[in-house]
């Protein structure tokens, strides 16, 4: 039961990729201008989705290497440094020294594996980080706003055959 | 909550873009949107049944249809347009047909409701489903008329008689014949086409039914069953020439003798629809395409068209999108009616027809025409009874006296064209299905030709009534096998013209029906003798030569010899045409 469940939750982790939801519009939208029947344009649209839950749990991405943690100290530090401080700024601010700044911002590089641009793009830029919404909310607004460009773009490609062919 | 738990946390980062999967979930519905297309691909084709005398017309106008590129449900539709006789279209389908035939109408546009009636009552018989809708548009129509060749119906006029079905009776009773009006033109010969085929046999009998129970309103069972009424019928079929399995044949005919200068011979009036008198009188006795011109030229002798007093029918050409098609083909059928009733009904009118209204085109000339609508327009009687009255022709036509003469030579013995049967076993199996068609009292005989003996045919049975069995002369044929004699063809149909000529029955039919297979093989009789022969013979004592060819060879002798008489000619070496319909067919003219 468990193990089912288990399979149901990758399946609908695979759906979130909103160009699952794309494909599946546009390939609906191909079947209706090809004359295909009611049940043909539903069955290819199912079938799309089905397929990419498939590709999905059989090809799976290999996992992320975990990101190295910063501790707390080290992350105030790393904030700063993207905020694009000196060492010596950021000395006088946490009324410390220079050298001790020097230290941490080795220790810090160690750990990601760069200079000070690499921290930087490791911890962000200060501006304010947006609002998260809901997976599935981006993944439907994604995948329709993909789905309608290939559709228009598929309506584009359509009207040129046609005309082409029936000259 | 479990839901929320489930779907996990709000703020998950974004799914990473697995390339792999997507990769191939776009070439899966590639391939998939693909084969739908393919799939998808052909055109929607809509099978249309038309009658003879509008389906020439009507391929015209499907083929520019289908060069507009009508589309259905985003599909291309394609119009085609089968000939089939209406009564033929009836019977072919009185039986169930597969979803998958190709062949299977989605329109049956016959050349009147009363067909439509009869099919839903023979349906109804056998217990099959309903395939006709409750409601379906009439588009053109075409009243049935009494045609008389010009002078005639001069002579008729002059006299001031009103023409009408019991008219028609008591001058074709009359045995003054014409001279009645003080004209030579010998006795009254009615020409009538085959109500189980024909269109125009059809209403003609009703019409006659009508006539003969003296009412304008709807038949009642009682007064199709009185005897007197039956009486009626009975004589005016009495002075019909022969019958023809469809008005194209028969007109055809008529333009033969008009050619030879003998129109008022053959025939002095025909009961035929309007549109045939407007085709005839410009050359095209077959309802062809005349594009711009005719097949043939214009007959000496027009026809000119009488309403029957009595009131008549009228050919209204209803437009039945059979039940058994899907949504697809229902919208392409309904778009094609909207089309043949919008922008193609002043084609039909320019070409004899008229509108729903009954107003007629510019081509119904006052000459020989009413251009007012009919004034009484009969009543179809109810399906039962229509299919009573239909039924009943067999018993009342004229019957027929008839002489069939077989080739059982040895080149009968190839096989037929297509077909994994010898020609001997087609012409035996077309022979018995003949007979079966025939009535007991009807008289037939039986020859063979290319034998062995002494003369150039053997009599097998003479000629005599079937009686009710039908047997013997069904095991006779049964029992019929091929020999090595020369062919005597002429010398054969000479024999047989002069046999059923020296016991002349001036009330049936008399005819020679011969089934051939190859030309002449050197006899006394000279070919162009015989032919004049044929040709020369009293009006009113003919005896009427049909042919049917097996083999391209014998085609042209054998066609020569039914015109001169003039009979009909059929070709079994056209593949097309199965031998139970040539047969059929043939034994129409019985």
């Amino acid at each position: 039961m468990r193990a089912i469940l288990e399979l149901l939750m990758r399946a609908i982790e695979e759906l979130r990729d909103p160009w699952a939801l794309a494909f599946a519009a546009a390939s609906a939208y191909a079947a209706y201008l090809f004359g295909g029947h009611d049940w043909q344009i539903v069955a290819v649209a199912v079938a799309v989705l089905a397929v990419r839950v498939a590709a999905g749990l059989l090809l799976p991405l290999a996992p992320v290497p975990p990101a190295p943690r910063l501790t707390s100290e080290e992350y105030v530090i790393a904030r700063l440094i993207a905020r694009g401080l000196t060492n010596t700024q950021i000395a006088d601010q946490l009324k410390t020294t220079t050298r001790a700044i020097d230290r941490l911002e080795a220790r810090i590089g160690a750990k990601i594996g760069g200079g000070r641009d690499d921290i930087a793009r490791h911890v962000g830029t200060s501006t304010p980080e947006p609002q998260p919404r809901h997976w599935y909310e981006r993944t439907v607004v994604r995948g329709t706003l993909a789905g309608a460009g290939l559709i228009s773009l598929m309506w584009t490609l359509y009207n040129i055959s046609i005309r082409i062919l029936a000259r | 909550m479990t839901l929320a738990r489930l779907l996990g946390p709000t703020d998950r980062p974004g799914p990473r873009t697995n390339l792999r999967a997507l990769a191939i979930t776009a070439a899966f519905a590639f391939v998939a949107v693909s084969l739908i297309g393919y799939g998808n691909s052909g055109c929607v084709s809509l099978v249309v049944w038309s009658s003879n005398e509008k389906s020439q017309l009507l391929q015209d106008i499907a083929e520019k249809y289908n060069d507009t590129g009508p589309t259905v449900d985003r599909r291309c539709v394609r119009v085609q347009v089968s000939t089939v006789a209406s009564g033929d279209g009836e019977a072919a389908l009185t039986r169930d047909w597969s979803p998958g035939d190709a062949t299977r109408p989605d329109v049956w546009w016959p050349a009147a409701t009363t067909w439509v009636l009869l099919l839903k009552e023979h349906r109804a018989e056998r217990r099959l489903s309903d395939i006709i809708p409750a409601v379906y548009q009439k588009l053109i129509q075409s009243p049935l008329v009494i045609a008389m060749p010009e002078h005639m119906a001069d002579a008729v006029k002059s006299s001031g008689e009103v023409v009408g079905w019991t008219w028609l009776l008591k001058f074709a009773q009359d045995p003054q014949g014409w001279s009645r009006y003080e004209k030579p033109w010998g006795h009254f010969r009615l020409g009538k086409t085959n109500p189980m085929i024909s269109t125009s046999g059809l209403h003609a009998l009703i019409g006659t039914y009508n006539a003969a129970a003296g009412t304008t309103g709807q038949l009642t069972p009682e007064d199709v069953r009185r005897d007197d009424v039956r009486a009626f019928v009975r004589g005016v079929e009495r002075s019909v020439v022969h019958y023809g399995e469809s008005v194209a044949r028969f007109l055809d005919n008529l333009w033969n003798a008009d050619d030879s200068g003998d129109a008022l011979g053959y025939v002095s009036a025909v009961a035929v629809e309007e549109k045939h008198v407007f085709d005839y009188n410009r050359g095209n006795p077959e309802s062809l395409l005349c594009d711009p011109l005719c097949p043939q030229v214009a007959p000496q002798e027009k026809l000119v068209a009488f309403y029957p007093s009595e009131g008549t029918l009228i050919a209204d050409h209803p437009y039945v999108i059979l039940n058994w098609v899907d949504s697809v083909h229902r919208q392409a059928a309904a778009d094609f009616q909207r089309h043949l009733e919008s922008d193609a009904i002043q084609r039909f009118q320019e070409e004899g027809f008229r509108d729903q209204n009954l107003s007629a085109g510019p081509g119904l000339s006052t000459k020989y025409f009413d251009r007012q609508p009919p004034r009484t327009r009969l009543l179809l009687p109810d399906p039962p009874l229509l299919a009573e009255i239909q039924a009943s022709w067999s018993s009342l036509r004229k019957r027929a006296h008839v002489l069939i003469a077989i080739d059982v030579g040895r080149s009968m013995t190839t096989l037929a064209q297509e077909q994994s049967v010898t020609k001997l076993e087609l012409a035996k199996r077309a022979a018995s299905d003949a007979v079966g068609r025939l009535e007991p009292d009807d008289e037939v005989g039986l020859w063979t030709f290319s034998t062995n003996g002494d003369k150039p045919y053997r009599e097998v049975l003479p000629i005599g009534p079937l009686g009710t069995g039908k047997s013997e002369l069904a095991r006779r044929i049964e029992t019929l096998e091929a020999e090595d004699g020369t062919r005597q063809l002429f010398a054969t149909v000479l024999a047989g013209f002069d046999h059923v000529r020296s016991r002349l029955a001036p009330d049936r039919i008399n005819a020679v029906v011969v089934l051939g297979n190859g030309v002449d093989e050197g006899t006394q009789v000279n070919f162009y003798d015989l032919q004049s022969t044929l040709r020369r013979q009293s009006n009113d004592q003919r005896v009427r030569v049909f042919t049917l060819s097996y083999s391209a060879a014998s085609s042209s002798q054998l066609r020569q010899l039914s015109e001169a008489s003039p009979g009909a000619f059929y070709n079994a070496a056209d593949p097309t045409k199965t031998i139970a319909k040539l047969m059929r067919d043939v034994i129409s003219n019985f």
